[in-house]
């Protein structure tokens, strides 16, 4: 049928192309995204089994210890110690490895913690409406109106410096984050027909809140759970940063930038490496937030099959 | 014959997917003439919008014409480029768009989008542009157009925006005009409004009308040659009349044989569904549903060759044009002409006695919406007064018998259906379920023998759940775990489902499926009395007459009281035993059926009646245009709520409010034209 026209087919042959192209990389930035999240976990998941179960003894075996001192500080990154050592001696590379595992475990748990609270209360306020909303919804926008580090802070300094503390006080802070999102897209679901029908069928308001409505809120919700890992994992290394969250020797990220920030100009390796994985695990969870986003959006997909 | 304005040949777009390119239309040929109207007629998916959006460059980004002309002209549009092409659309090539709404920009002015429109096509000043502008509007019938012009988009009414619109595409004065559904939003008063409106423009300004449609009853009537589509091809092409009486094309006799018609005539079942552009079959499109059909139809596709016309004698003479009556149909010499309207008379309904119980009945049910949202609203004084959606209102629906509730958009005819099951609470007022109020039947006894049928079927599933889990849910507040598959098995049947429907989730399914899986639903529970809201008014037409047809027969079958709530007259004139019309919250009219329709005694329903296009194009009916729009429910006018568009209004109207009284044997009006029942106390007010 394209004989005819061979100047037309190839003009939108061109545009084609173009969309294929743009969804490609769309596709491969996510793909990158979850590349990079997959592998912080997967070893964030490994060093915590041997941190907790076999006492470091792994990365010993295979490289060094993260904890002991046994080398010459603030050497330059070497064959031996590709990141360097910091100032007391420790190997760098395996400090890092080590982060992860606290990293991970913040972002994942906090995360949890604040959409298991925050989803349920923003649904229920959405769909419930009226005195109900109103007082979930400002109890919400209380805890909103604290800055997010700040309140952090205060939550941390009163409950203790340790990892659990860490967790509670950043999933409190992103509770209103999940209430809000799962509020606006309940409101828009409760409008739809099915839920009606299910009042009509005389289903009880558990059903319909957890049956009928939470499952459709779920997309926003996973979308903003993937981008908020990325500020629990900035949160938890800025904690860190400022000796409020876990405390030594356990290494974590944001710790090894701060206890390098003192050697920034003669030894930059100790702050820049552990800084670099925040980077790259922060971008790869955002990546995946934006795929997921584009892949959940309706509209977007509305387009893409017709 | 003059020259085509505007001929199309072969078109065929296409559109990528992610499985492979799809052919939305297929080699569409057609011709306009000056000063005529042409009709573009189907349902959804026959490519209709397409072909519109074909001609004007207005495909989506994943989507070309790969083949054929579009001649306007001396331009053939299809190799213009997009500068070429800006210039021309709007100076000779318009189009108005279905969704008013969205159609116009919301920040701006009325005034400055028509300006905006004129200074972009000629060199005039600005104070030109806007004189011009004012004279635009007056010219769609626009009342004040002077400051209408200063008004936003939302401060304007549906049928004000459509008229804007249309001022805007006529505002360069193009030879064609494309209007892409431009009556499917509005009302029916409204509809007649703006179609007579595109009629004179037409007329006035010399302009060839393409109007695209899925409404055979707006064609009839607006149209001077019309193309039928089915499936992405058009498969007949001719004269209003030739098509439309004298069909030769299976498919458009089955759609106007399937048409609820307000005359006194039993539609017929046109089985099935327009096939996807992706699921066509070999050969003929319509072959599978084609009641003519052979094996020879399921080999090619079909051309569109002029049929032969036994009777004429000089069938030559006009051979050559394009008004000769075309049809894509292989068998059109041995099938000959078809019937447009089925021959079945409409079985008589046995006479509802009017002593038969009363199953759900409410005495003067009132609700108002209040504008004040919050706490600080309600303090303030002043605010807006409360919107008085449902204004006084008694029904009752008796045992086995279906009310048919009818009225424009804003009548209140949805939240009365509504309030009658507790889905709103009502302000005041008494609901009684089989005698006893509401307040005292338990609410899982009320939920269970009174079910809800939803308007859009896209809306009223849940799509996280698959059919059976949706049906597991509702028979299972009755059923025993064990039985429950197998009630499940039951209900699809009932519907006509298949069983393995049940592992699909809602979007798998066609609009037609969907629906039959909220009926069932609303049927899993054994209802006595079914509210069904606009069930069909989201549907094409042949899907329409299934689903009429299959609440019909359940309806008969288990013995079920209905309400069925419709803007569309024809609809109910098939459905209902009895009928209420409503307007601006009260019910106005009220009788059988058969005497309603016959002899309509409010002007209102009079006029409603008139305004439903006709799909036979020989009645030439005379149709009362009301003026004006329905008033705003916050303040209604001062006596009677019909008086600002009554065509009979009297000095008494204006002063006091008619009540809905007894007039003849079953019937109730509230006019006073045949009754002086006066409303009480809150009247004037």
């Amino acid at each position: 049928m394209s004989t005819e026209t061979p100047s037309q087919v190839s003009g939108s042959g061109k545009s084609q192309s173009h969309r294929a192209w743009r969804d490609f990389k769309a596709h491969r930035l996510a793909l990158a995204g979850f590349i990079i999240v997959a592998f912080v976990t997967l070893v964030g998941v490994l060093t915590l089994v041997d941190d907790t179960l076999l006492d470091s003894a792994i990365i010993t075996t295979l490289y060094y210890s993260p904890t002991e001192p046994i080398f010459i500080p603030l050497e330059g990154p070497s064959a031996a110690h590709p990141f360097g050592t910091d100032s007391l001696g420790r190997d760098v590379l395996a400090r890092t490895i080590y982060g992860a595992k606290v990293s991970i475990q913040v972002a994942l748990t906090a995360v949890l913690v604040a959409a298991a609270l925050g989803s349920p209360l923003g649904v229920i306020a959405g769909y419930a409406g009226g005195r109900i909303e109103t007082v979930l919804m400002r109890i919400v926008d209380v805890l909103l109106g604290f800055p997010a580090l700040v309140l952090a802070i205060g939550l941390v300094a009163a409950l203790g410096f340790s990892l659990t503390n860490v967790i509670i006080a950043l999933g409190i802070v992103y509770v209103p984050q999940f209430a809000r999102i799962a509020r606006s897209a309940a409101l828009s679901v409760s409008s739809e027909e099915y839920v009606d029908a299910a009042k009509a069928l005389g289903y009880s308001k558990r059903h319909i809140v957890f049956r009928e409505v939470l499952p459709n809120c779920l997309s926003p919700l996973l979308v903003q759970a993937s981008l908020l890992m990325a500020f629990a994992i900035i949160a938890e290394a800025s904690l860190s940063f400022l000796g409020l969250g876990v405390q030594p020797p356990t290494p974590t990220w944001g710790q090894m930038v701060s206890s390098g920030s003192g050697y920034l100009t003669t030894a930059p390796w100790i702050s820049v490496f552990p800084g670099i994985a925040i980077f790259l695990t922060v971008l790869g969870f955002n990546l995946v937030g934006d795929g997921l986003r584009d892949a959940l959006d309706p509209r977007e997909s509305a387009e893409r099959r017709f | 014959m003059a020259n085509p304005v505007l001929s199309v040949e072969g078109l065929t777009t296409e559109f990528a997917t992610e499985d492979g390119s799809i052919q939305a239309i297929e080699n569409v040929t057609f011709d306009l003439y000056p000063g005529e109207t042409l009709g573009i007629v189907g349902e959804s998916g026959s490519g209709k919008s397409v072909t519109a959006r074909s001609i004007m460059h207005l495909l989506d980004a994943n989507g070309r014409v790969a083949n054929g002309s579009v001649r306007l002209h001396e331009h053939e549009l299809t190799h213009l480029d997009g500068r070429e092409l800006s210039g021309i659309r709007g100076t000779e090539i318009a189009m108005v768009f279905q969704d008013p709404m969205s159609s116009l920009t919301p920040v701006l002015t009325v005034g400055t989008q028509i300006v905006e429109t004129l200074r972009e096509h000629r060199d005039i000043s600005k104070a030109a542009a806007k004189e011009r502008a004012i004279e635009l509007l007056a010219d769609v019938q626009i009342p004040n157009p002077d400051t209408v012009i200063e008004s936003y988009p939302h401060q304007l009414s549906g049928g004000q925006r459509q008229r804007v619109l249309i001022a805007i595409a006529i505002s360069c004065d193009p030879d064609v005009l494309i209007a892409d559904e431009p009556t499917t939003a509005l009302d029916v008063t409204i509809e007649t409004q703006i179609l007579d409106l595109l009629d004179e423009l037409a007329r006035s300004r010399e302009m060839s009308v393409i109007q695209i449609t899925h409404d055979l009853g707006v064609i009839a009537e607006t149209t001077d040659r019309v193309a039928v589509m089915y499936a992405g091809r058009i498969v007949e092409q001719g004269s209003i009349e030739d098509v439309f009486v004298t069909p030769h094309h299976p498919y458009t006799a089955g759609l106007l044989r399937s048409i609820p018609r307000i005359a006194d005539i039993e539609p017929e079942i046109l089985a099935g569904n327009v096939p996807a552009p992706a699921t066509r079959p070999q050969g003929c499109n319509f072959a599978p549903r084609c009641p003519h059909s052979t094996d020879d139809c399921l080999v090619d596709d079909p051309a569109l060759e002029p049929v032969t016309e036994e009777e004429d004698v000089c069938g030559e003479e006009h051979s050559t044009d394009g008004s000769r009556q075309r049809a894509a149909c292989i068998r059109t010499d041995d099938i000959g002409i078809l019937d447009p309207v089925p021959d079945a008379e409409r079985a008589d309904r046995p006479p509802q006695s009017a002593d038969s119980a009363s199953v759900l009945d409410g005495t003067d049910i009132r609700k108002e919406f209040t504008s004040a949202t919050s706490f600080l609203d309600s303090l303030l004084p002043g605010g807006d007064p409360p919107t008085k959606a449902v204004d006084g209102v008694d029904v009752e629906i008796r045992e086995g018998e279906t009310i048919g509730l009818v009225g424009e958009s804003g009548s209140g005819k949805t939240t009365l259906g509504r309030l009658l099951v507790s889905l709103t609470e009502r302000t005041d007022g008494t609901i009684r379920f089989e005698g006893s109020p509401l307040t005292e039947v338990p609410e899982g006894e009320l939920r269970s023998r009174v079910q809800f049928v939803f308007q859009d079927p896209n809306s009223s599933l849940n799509p996280r759940q698959t059919i059976g889990r949706i049906l597991g849910f509702a028979v299972g507040k009755h059923t025993p775990k064990a039985d429950r598959n197998q009630r499940i098995d039951e209900l699809l049947g009932e519907v006509g489902l298949d069983p393995d429907t049940q592992y699909q989730y809602p979007h798998e399914l066609s609009g037609g499926q969907k629906q039959r899986v909220g009926i069932a639903r609303a049927l899993a529970v054994d209802p006595d009395v079914i509210i069904a809201d606009e069930p069909t008014s989201a549907l094409d037409v042949s899907v329409q007459g299934q689903i009429l047809e299959l609440l019909e027969e359940i309806k008969r079958e288990r013995g079920l009281s209905m309400l069925f709530i419709s803007h569309d007259l024809s609809v109910i004139r098939n459905i209902a035993d009895r009928v209420a019309v409503m307007y601006l919250g009260r019910i106005v009219e009220m009788g059988t059926t058969a005497s309603l329709f016959e002899n309509a005694q409010h002007p209102y329903t009079e006029a409603l009646i008139s305004a439903v296009p006709d799909p036979d194009p020989r009645v030439d009916a005379e149709r009362i245009v009301l003026e004006g729009e329905v008033p705003d429910p916050k303040h209604p006018p001062d006596g009677c709520n019909f008086v600002t568009r009554c065509p009979e209004a009297m000095a008494e109207c204006r002063e006091h409010d008619p009540e809905l009284a007894e007039n003849g044997e079953n019937r109730a009006v509230a006019c006073f034209l045949h009754t002086n029942a006066k409303r009480s106390s809150d009247g004037g007010d």
